[in-house]
């Protein structure tokens, strides 16, 4: 795997690469960080929030308490009113024996109760019940029963057992009233004693809508989304909050077990939903609040962080991205510059130039190529106008494409013809121009010794005095220590021609031609000088000019057969040896010329070599 | 006289050259003259020439191919090439065959004539003949009745050039300009051996180098060492040297000619 991640790097372009490593050195700490905050945020928002239901679970339990409290009082307060407890008195007896009341007491009971009722929405009816079932209201007598028998209600049976103490009775339906309620009523009752004597004198029952604990809940600034559930000491049901048309959850928890010590505040499973189950339990009333919060609801906030997190990442993303791909478009964009025109330099093509920017490494880089090609280009076109030099050097004698061994082969006929002919002078001249032929045709060597041009030259020079005849005179004075030295091959024989065409051809009485080779110090000079008419010295300072010149596609194609010889010569001789090989040109009107070749030589080893 | 072998197959050059080594050179003759390789090899059956000098490029066969087999035959003989063809591989091939000289074509008289003059030297050493000697022949410019001892070194220089050739007295005695009586007493008071006796060892000296060192066949042995009759030379061989021409051979004889001892007569 590793392998192949690394065997795929290296295909990669160097921009792909750089690309991928800024994203990457730019988005890993980036989304580290990110999922780290988020995780250590939504933590905090998670806890906070339950804290935040905690305590509203709480204080709902104490609102609650304060509500009970104040109907504890309003069922306490009867106990100190004489009247109340005159009228009761009045109607003692076995339950269900009464009868009647007088509508006196009735009146007087109404008005107490409206007294106590009033203002009270939440408040039913508050009614006193006598010992034997007289029942006096704050509701008009044509909504409630004159006398009521409590037996039929089990409920109140709670009340009764209750021996003075306050009692919450969970919802239920009271039979009391003419018209049953839709809605069934919490009540708060308590049997009223004698304050002296402590004997039983009746009930008092406080009949409270459910309405009263919405509104304590709706109050409060609460999840809409979760269930609290209100139960008395027995756990029996008091009130439940929950959505319209779903399951009790009450029932739910009952029919699992799953109701938890007071107190707690945990997670549970709730319809294969997690929920968070916060219970408080109220020492006052008895009474416990449980909460129940989907989980998601809870986790909602720390949700919507994360996903604002999210999109601000994709759009860090994003920016990165782009970002990452300017800057290594900027850097990569001279290395690929220089890519594409090193395929074009492999192509051929060396006259490339690369605009350098700047002095970092790539401008040095492009620098670099740039010379690199011009050099290029200079070598190219140097060894390529130096091949065309020397072929053409080559070739200028012979531009006949016959198999030299049959040119060879007849020229050995003719000689020996010659010789059967007793005519040596034939045969000589042929074997020379044989020699001649066989050293211009063999390409074998480039540099070949002095000693061996001297021949070549000799063989030359034999065949033209016998064209001559006694008017071409040449005098040859080589050094010895000269002639083993290496020069490029055919330098010297067409010095030799230029001195008999321009020396020699035109004067009636023929002329001399010296040809000499020499050492001063490190500079061989080969010289060939003529005797015949020369040149006016402005020409010859025209001519060494032109000698001086780099060789030239230009100056190649200039058709200038009569000064081709000597210009050929210099141009090759510069190719080959640069600024340590020269040929000038020497003399004066009338006084013949001297053409003479310099060439600086190198030492090395004791042999030398050019 | 030493006698050359020249292969050649254009005609025109084969007498040129015929000529200009005739002329240029007093030791040298073109005594047998080739078209190619294969008539080569068929002369030099029964001729053995001092020097061969060949062409390359030839039909039939090639002269580097036939210098091959020539030297399977005769180790030492010189061989000198002329060829138009100055490539480095058939220089190459001509240096391994022990080539004397390679000539380029068209060869040029000056090279020609050393290179026939290193020859005659390596030859004259082979034979014995003093390289101090006067080149050409004895009587060529010397006159006659000269010192007596040079008389009777160019006697025998003369013996040893034409083995196989007419050496009667009288014939050498007009090669040198003498008396053919006088010369022989000359011969015996100098030497102290007869003459007839001086040629007849040499002659058998002769034919038993050719022996050793050639498979050419007895007859032709006994014909190139200069015995008229093969019967006779036999004769006289088993009665100088004691053993047959044939049993000579087989022990003398260089380990390339030994299978070809069938050819015997």
């Amino acid at each position: 795997m590793l392998l192949r991640t690394m065997r795929f790097t290296r295909e990669m372009n160097l921009r792909t690469k750089l690309l991928l490593l800024f994203t990457l050195l730019i988005l890993f700490p980036l989304s580290l960080q990110g999922v780290i905050t988020y995780r250590n945020f939504s933590a905090t928002v998670d806890q906070k929030t339950e804290q935040f239901t905690v305590d509203i679970v709480r204080q709902i339990n104490a609102n609650l308490d304060r509500l009970l409290k104040d109907f504890e009082r309003l069922s306490i307060i009867p106990l100190y009113d004489q009247m109340v407890l005159t009228i009761l008195s009045k109607y003692d007896g076995e339950m269900g024996s009464a009868t009647w009341a007088s509508s006196d007491d009735y009146m007087k009971m109404k008005l107490y109760t409206s007294a106590n009722a009033y203002d009270r929405a939440e408040i039913r009816g508050i009614h006193l019940v006598s010992n034997s079932g007289i029942f006096f209201s704050n509701i008009d007598s044509m909504a409630v029963d004159l006398v009521w028998d409590s037996r039929r209600d089990e409920w109140f049976e709670e009340v009764d057992r209750s021996d003075g103490a306050w009692v919450l009775i969970p919802p239920h339906h009271p039979s009391y009233y003419s018209v049953a309620p839709s809605d069934p009523y919490i009540s708060v009752g308590r049997k009223i004693r004698d304050p002296d004597t402590l004997r039983p004198l009746g009930y008092i029952l406080i009949d409270i809508k459910l309405d009263a604990f919405r509104n304590i809940l709706s109050n409060l600034n609460y999840e809409q989304d979760s269930n609290v559930i209100v139960m008395d000491g027995q756990r029996r049901l008091l009130f439940e909050r929950k959505s319209e048309g779903d399951p009790s959850t009450y029932d739910d928890l009952l029919k699992h077990n799953q109701l938890q010590p007071y107190g707690t505040n945990q997670r549970i499973l709730l319809n294969g939903q997690p929920h968070l189950y916060v219970q408080h339990y109220s020492n006052y009333s008895g009474l416990s609040v449980i909460s129940l919060t989907p989980t998601n609801v809870i986790r909602k906030e720390s949700r919507e962080l994360g996903t604002f997190t999210l999109w601000f990442a994709a759009l860090c993303v994003a920016v990165v991205t782009l970002l990452a791909v300017i800057v290594s478009y900027r850097i990569t964009r001279p290395l690929i510059e220089l890519k594409k025109n090193m395929i074009r330099v492999e192509q051929g093509n060396f006259d490339r130039r690369i605009e350098v920017y700047g002095k970092d490494e790539f401008g040095q880089l492009g620098r670099g190529f740039n010379k690199m090609t011009e050099e290029i280009n200079r070598l190219f076109n140097e060894v390529f106008i130096l091949g065309i030099r020397e072929k053409e050097a080559e070739l200028s004698a012979l531009q006949s494409q016959i198999n030299p061994h049959f040119i060879y082969n007849t020229l050995e006929s003719i000689s020996m013809m010659a010789i059967r002919g007793h005519n040596s002078e034939v045969s000589d001249m042929v074997s020379a121009l044989g020699k001649l032929l066989r050293y211009t045709i063999d390409k074998v060597d480039r540099l070949v010794p002095l000693k061996e041009e001297i021949r070549f030259v000799q063989s030359y020079v034999r065949i033209q005095q016998l064209r001559y005849g006694g008017r071409l005179r040449v005098e040859y004075d080589i050094d010895e220590e000269v002639k083993e030295i290496v020069v490029p091959k055919l330098i010297l024989q067409p010095l030799v021609e230029n001195a008999v065409y321009h020396g020699i051809d035109e004067a009636e009485q023929g002329g001399t031609i010296w040809i000499s080779a020499l050492r001063i110090e490190d500079v061989l000079l080969i010289t060939v000088r003529d005797d015949g008419k020369g040149l006016p010295e402005r020409e010859i300072e025209a001519l060494n000019e032109q000698l001086r010149t780099l060789p030239s596609y230009q100056g190649y194609q200039r058709d200038d057969r009569s000064g081709l010889g000597l210009s050929n010569i210099a141009q090759r001789i510069m190719l080959i040896y640069g600024d340590k090989g020269e040929l000038t040109v020497d003399g004066s009107l009338g006084q013949g010329l001297a053409v003479t070749i310099s060439i600086r030589l190198v030492e090395t080893g004791g042999e030398t070599h050019v | 006289m030493y006698k050359v072998l020249l292969v050649e197959d254009e005609t025109v050059i084969r007498q040129g050259l015929r000529e200009l080594i005739g002329r240029s050179t007093g030791q040298f003759e073109v005594t047998g003259e080739a078209a190619n390789g294969l008539e080569a090899l068929e002369y030099l059956k029964c001729e053995l020439p001092d020097l061969l000098i060949t062409d390359i490029r030839m039909r039939e066969m090639d002269g580097l191919t036939m210098v091959a087999q020539v030297r399977e035959m005769y180790p030492s003989l010189p061989v000198v090439i002329i060829s138009g063809y100055g490539e480095f591989e058939y220089a190459k091939k001509a240096i391994s065959y022990g080539v004397s000289n390679y000539l380029l074509k068209p060869i040029e008289r000056v090279e020609l004539v050393a290179t026939l003059d290193k020859i005659k030297l390596s030859l004259d050493r082979e034979r014995g003949i003093s390289a101090s000697a006067p080149s050409g022949q004895p009587t060529s410019d010397e006159p006659a009745g000269g010192d007596a001892r040079k008389i009777i070194r160019d006697v025998k220089q003369f013996v040893k050039l034409h083995i196989d050739g007419d050496l009667r007295l009288q014939t050498v005695s007009g090669q040198v300009h003498l008396n053919a009586t006088y010369l022989s007493q000359l011969f015996k008071a100098e030497t102290g051996t007869n003459y007839s006796d001086y040629v007849s060892e040499a002659r058998m000296e002769r034919a038993k180098w050719l022996l050793a060192h050639t498979r050419l066949k007895i007859y032709d042995v006994a014909r190139l060492s200069g015995h008229q009759s093969p019967k006779h030379f036999m004769l006289v061989f088993k009665q100088q040297v004691g053993m047959t021409a044939g049993d000579y051979r087989d022990r003398y004889g260089q380990p390339g000619t030994e299978d070809t001892t069938g050819d015997k007569v």
